[in-house]
């Protein structure tokens, strides 16, 4: 008797010893904090000239955009859809193409992926074409399309002139609207339409450059048939990138349509150059004739490394037998059913594309990945492994919501695991345990790189596609092999936001840094600094900390002494509302003074309602999970690989115009 | 095996039962075995079994110093925190070496080095929870709650002071140098098991360490003057003082034995696994109490066995891994732990009630 009260005593101590690990208050910090250091010990002296060397090329293109900027504005903030009344009806959308499946075969891929993307979202589409190529039919198709009113449109902008009056009707009517396989983003295209799903041409080049250079080389060589594109410009730029970053010379060699004379320009070149052994071409009309210059010179896939943008027969036979390293694929089946995914979750649940461009590809094709997909219909089981859960951490019942959703409309069988309480050291012993399931893929946090790699390797061995979402930094930065990692991107939401604050005029921009040394938020303002250098403006960066009164006087002291200073970036609660508070210590009204933030508090969403505040950038954590989910169901189902090694979730911007939507969807969507 | 027709046999097979505290969880484990084998796909893979017993043995380490103590009557709720701080020594000192004051008293990578002074300073803190316990006289359940919160403190510390370099930021410390040829000896691949299947294995040199620790306390206690006396100071520690057991130097023997083996099984974790956190190891000491308890050791000591504790390690983690297999949520997991340990206890109430 006396033996069984001990026991219950000690089982009772237990159970209360567990609730009290389980609910000491302290665990969410340190997950923020040991995110912190993950990305800062990432610093890589390599990455930081990837950076920079990526602006100097942005902003070449962008010189001449800049005066545009205001009118784009305006467009932009006209452009956030209406949101259905209802987000698990079926929707219907309307797709405008410029050619079709009946008449042009290039068009039976997108439209693939077009109808599977409406059967996995709960949608109907109807797909307008005209039956031969006709840009006024086209523009008339989309007219039509509107008047009949669906829940969104997308199409492809074959011409930006002729198309920009339909499509401001649609968006004028709440329409979202994205484009597809045609278009150059709203931003050159000067429309406002949600973002443009294509191939990323720099990113190609660029990805294949490094891909080609991996195992050395002494000269890399950019074969342009058709010199003065500029999308080809693009992806030589890419591929010139990445030589340069791995210490390899480069030349670009334009050659022309003509095959035997191209072969002949090949073989002299290469008579001049024999050093050249890196050779990168830019479709079939490369292609072709290279396979002919090795022909004659008796070269094999021993003597040089080649590379080619898009496929063919002749590509695909040299890829097989090892000449040809890779196809750069621009993935259309992706390109359609991104476009409807894209615009199912803009008219549900207000998400819009990070991007003004959403990459569809490079979509690498290799000796390895020439197998057969599943099959749409193939059953599917997905196991996600994350640090956190609904359960304990509110933020991912979000995250949760949309992976589930997802694998409910498209069939999957997902199994969430978590610890109990942040454990990094449990996380990665619940991936390895995953792994031992054999799932058809898994989706992951990269909450620590150093103790997930392990684990996350021993998935990849075993054959297993891994995406990362929320936590990570991409396959590259995080040195683990994984597709891709779905998240927010910083320098982007910074470049965004502050394009959309300079259009609002100012001399000098401030980013306001109360996280010094957080990489993710020294990313944040190097976008933001870009987007003040490009619009003409000074730029400062100002530190507080995590006390928000010091912080507070802080800003008011760096204001009196440069009172020049009248656009502000915040990088969150922790340095908002220090902000809102100088703003009150100092009698400042949004007359005085433009702001932005990233991230979403109930202060900001009031700021952002008074009009003090322009916007708040949210990561749209409900992507993350969904978009991971989608990510692994086209690679395992379709044979389509995500583009880039980062796959942007956010910057969604949070306006006055969309505040209300969000709030009503925040905790469940949002 | 006597059969159980008349009540007479059935209680003479229960009275010989009762010898063997192993039994419960011996036969939980082949049931539960059993039924994972049948229900969960890809159980009996090499990848899963080699896993249930790499990650049962990382823990294992130190459920088998708790199995010590609890035999010899006491607790140590501050295995985790131990741990911890076990680990954040050989993080820091591999990472950054001993920096007092600005001089560098001790350079980066002393690898062999870093593991003695782990574990010394593991045993140091076995050495205070013993002599509080036996000095002060208060139950070790209270004295080693108190001390699992002071050195999770010291860990937290530690991680956030100018010794670990990380001021101003998270308190996570790596070792970002080439892995030393000690770490593969601590939890290296073990490869010629890995290599046996697709996918490869999960083996790891864990399993290695765990078994040397289970051999060594085998013998131990069941062939040494200390074993006899560890069972002696736990089950009448009255009569084992009056048989001149000298009952504290056990308890404080075995503290130390404990810290000792929770600070290697933090550096064998940290060799393949290279950050500590602040966190690292909370909970863990509940597990040990419950694999320990599963293997049936007596919550009041003086009866139980180390096999037993190994095995109920290993049934721990064999249940996680099979409900993972199995589909079935993570939540799940504790509750299903706790039913086992709850029936567990009742089985051996009720088996050794003779």
């Amino acid at each position: 008797m006396k033996l069984n009260k001990k026991i219950t005593l000690m089982i009772g101590l237990l159970v209360l010893a567990f609730a009290a690990v389980a609910c000491e208050p302290q665990i969410v910090e340190v997950e923020k904090e040991v995110q912190v250091t993950v990305e800062v010990e990432k610093i890589v002296e390599v990455e930081k000239e990837v950076e920079v060397e990526k602006i100097v090329e942005v902003e070449k293109e962008v010189e001449v955009e800049v005066e545009k900027i205001v009118e784009v504005e305006k467009i932009v903030e006209v452009a956030v859809p209406v949101i259905v009344d209802d987000p698990n009806r079926t929707l219907d959308i309307i797709a405008v193409q410029h050619a079709e499946c009946a008449w042009d075969s290039f068009w039976c891929t997108v439209q693939a992926g077009i109808q599977q993307g409406a059967q996995d979202n709960n949608v109907n589409v109807t797909i307008l074409a005209p039956d031969s190529f006709d840009v006024d039919k086209t523009a008339s198709l989309i007219e039509q399309a509107v008047a009949a009113q669906p829940d969104a449109i997308m199409l492809t902008v074959t011409d930006a002139t002729v198309f920009k009056e339909p499509i401001q009707a649609a968006l004028d009517l709440g329409i979202p609207v994205v484009a597809y396989n045609a278009g150059s983003g709203p931003i050159e295209d000067g429309i406002g339409y949600l973002t443009y799903l294509g191939q990323d041409e720099y990113a190609g080049g660029y990805l294949g450059g490094q891909r080609m250079a991996a195992n050395g080389g002494s000269k890399g060589v950019c074969v342009n048939h058709v010199p003065g594109h500029t999308g080809v410009a693009k992806r030589c730029a890419g591929f010139e990138q990445a030589m340069t970053e791995a210490g390899i010379a480069y030349e670009e060699l334009a050659i022309n349509d003509d095959p035997s004379e191209s072969a002949t320009i090949l073989g002299d070149y290469y008579a001049a150059n024999p050093d050249v052994d890196l050779w990168i071409t830019m479709g079939p009309n490369g292609a072709v004739p290279f396979y002919a210059f090795m022909n004659n010179e008796g070269l094999t896939k021993d003597d040089i490394v080649h590379g080619t943008f898009d496929n063919s027969p002749e590509i695909t036979a040299n890829i097989e037998n090892g000449t040809t390293m890779f196809g750069i694929d621009q993935q259309p089946f992706l390109q359609g059913y991104g476009g409807v995914t894209s615009l199912a979750l803009a008219a549900r649940y207000g998400i819009l594309p990070a991007g003004p461009v959403t990459a569809t590809g490079p979509g690498f094709i290799t000796a390895d990945s020439l197998g057969d997909p599943a099959g749409a219909d193939a059953p599917m089981k997905i196991i996600a492994v994350q640090h956190a859960e609904c359960a304990w951490d509110a933020f991912w019942c979000v995250v949760q919501n949309g992976a589930t959703t997802a694998a409910e409309r498209m069939d999957i069988d997902l199994q969430i695991l978590a610890p109990d309480s942040f454990d990094v050291d449990a996380t990665a012993s619940l991936i390895e345990q995953a792994v031992a399931a054999q799932p058809d893929a898994i989706m992951l946090t990269v909450t620590d790189a150093v103790v997930f790699k392990d684990a996350i390797e021993s998935a990849l061995n075993a054959g297993i596609p891994v995406v990362a979402y929320n936590a990570g930094a991409g396959p590259v930065e995080d040195g683990i092999a994984y597709s891709t990692y779905l998240g927010q991107d910083e320098y982007a939401g910074g470049y965004q936001g502050g394009q959309r604050l300079a259009a609002l005029g100012g001399t000098k921009g401030v980013c306001v840094n109360h996280a010094p040394g957080h990489t993710g938020v020294a990313k944040r303002c190097a976008g933001f600094e870009q987007a003040m250098t490009e619009a003409g403006l000074d730029y400062e960066e100002l530190v507080t900390n995590d006390d928000p009164a010091e912080s507070a006087t802080i800003i008011g002291d760096y204001y009196n002494a440069n009172p020049d200073a009248d656009i502000f970036i915040t990088m969150g609660p922790g340095s908002a509302v220090p902000f809102y508070q100088f703003m009150d210590n100092e009698g400042l009204t949004k007359d005085d003074i433009v702001h932005g933030t990233f991230d979403l508090s109930p202060e900001i969403s009031a700021n952002i309602a008074s009009g003090v505040t322009q916007f708040g950038i949210d990561q749209q954590p409900f992507l993350q999970g969904y978009g991971a989910v989608q990510a692994l169901n086209l690679m395992v189902r379709h044979g389509v690989v995500p583009a880039l090694p980062v796959t942007p979730t956010g910057p969604g911007f949070v306006t006055v115009d969309n505040l209300t939507v969000v709030q009503a969807l925040a905790g469940e969507f949002r | 095996m006597a059969s159980a027709t008349s009540p007479s046999n059935f209680q003479k097979t229960r009275a010989r039962l009762a010898n063997y505290s192993e039994v419960v969880v011996l036969i939980s484990f082949i049931l539960l075995f059993i039924i994972f084998s049948l229900t969960a796909d890809n159980f009996l893979s090499l990848l899963s079994l080699t896993n249930i017993v790499t990650l049962a043995a990382i823990k294992g380490i130190f459920v088998i110093g708790v199995a010590m103590l609890m035999i010899s009557g006491e607790f140590d709720l501050s295995v985790g925190s131990t741990l911890a701080v076990g680990a954040y020594v050989f993080a820091i000192l591999m990472e950054h070496g001993f920096v007092l004051g600005g001089t560098q008293i001790l350079p980066p990578g002393l690898a062999f080095l870093a593991l003695i002074l782990a574990l010394i300073v593991s045993a140091l803190l076995g050495l205070i929870n013993g002599l509080i316990v036996v000095r002060s006289g208060i139950p070790s359940f209270i004295a080693t709650l108190g001390t699992m919160l002071a050195f999770r403190g010291i860990a937290r510390a530690m991680g956030n002071s100018e010794l670990a370099k990380t001021s101003g930021n998270a308190d996570v410390v790596r070792f970002t140098g080439e892995a030393p040829p000690l770490f593969n000896v601590l939890n290296g691949d073990l490869n010629f098991i890995n290599d046996l299947g697709t996918p490869a294995g999960g083996a790891r040199m864990a399993i290695i360490w765990f078994v040397i620790v289970v051999v060594v306390a085998v013998i131990v206690m069941r062939f040494t003057r200390y074993g006899s006396w560890v069972y002696a100071t736990g089950g009448n520690r009255m009569a084992a003082l009056a048989q001149g057991v000298r009952t504290n130097r056990v308890l404080i023997w075995n503290f130390v034995i404990t810290g000792a083996l929770a600070g290697l099984a933090g550096v064998v974790q940290f060799a393949s696994r290279p950050a500590i956190d602040p966190a690292r190891g909370e909970g863990w000491e509940l597990i040990a109490v419950a694999a320990c308890v599963i293997g049936g050791i007596w919550l009041q000591g003086g009866y139980g066995t180390i096999i037993g504790a190994a095995i109920g390690m290993l049934l721990l983690q064999m249940v996680e891994q099979g409900l993972i297999l199995a589909g079935v949520d993570i939540q799940l997991f504790q509750a299903t732990i706790g039913l086992i340990l709850i029936v567990a206890v009742i089985s051996n109430t009720w088996l050794s009630r003779t």
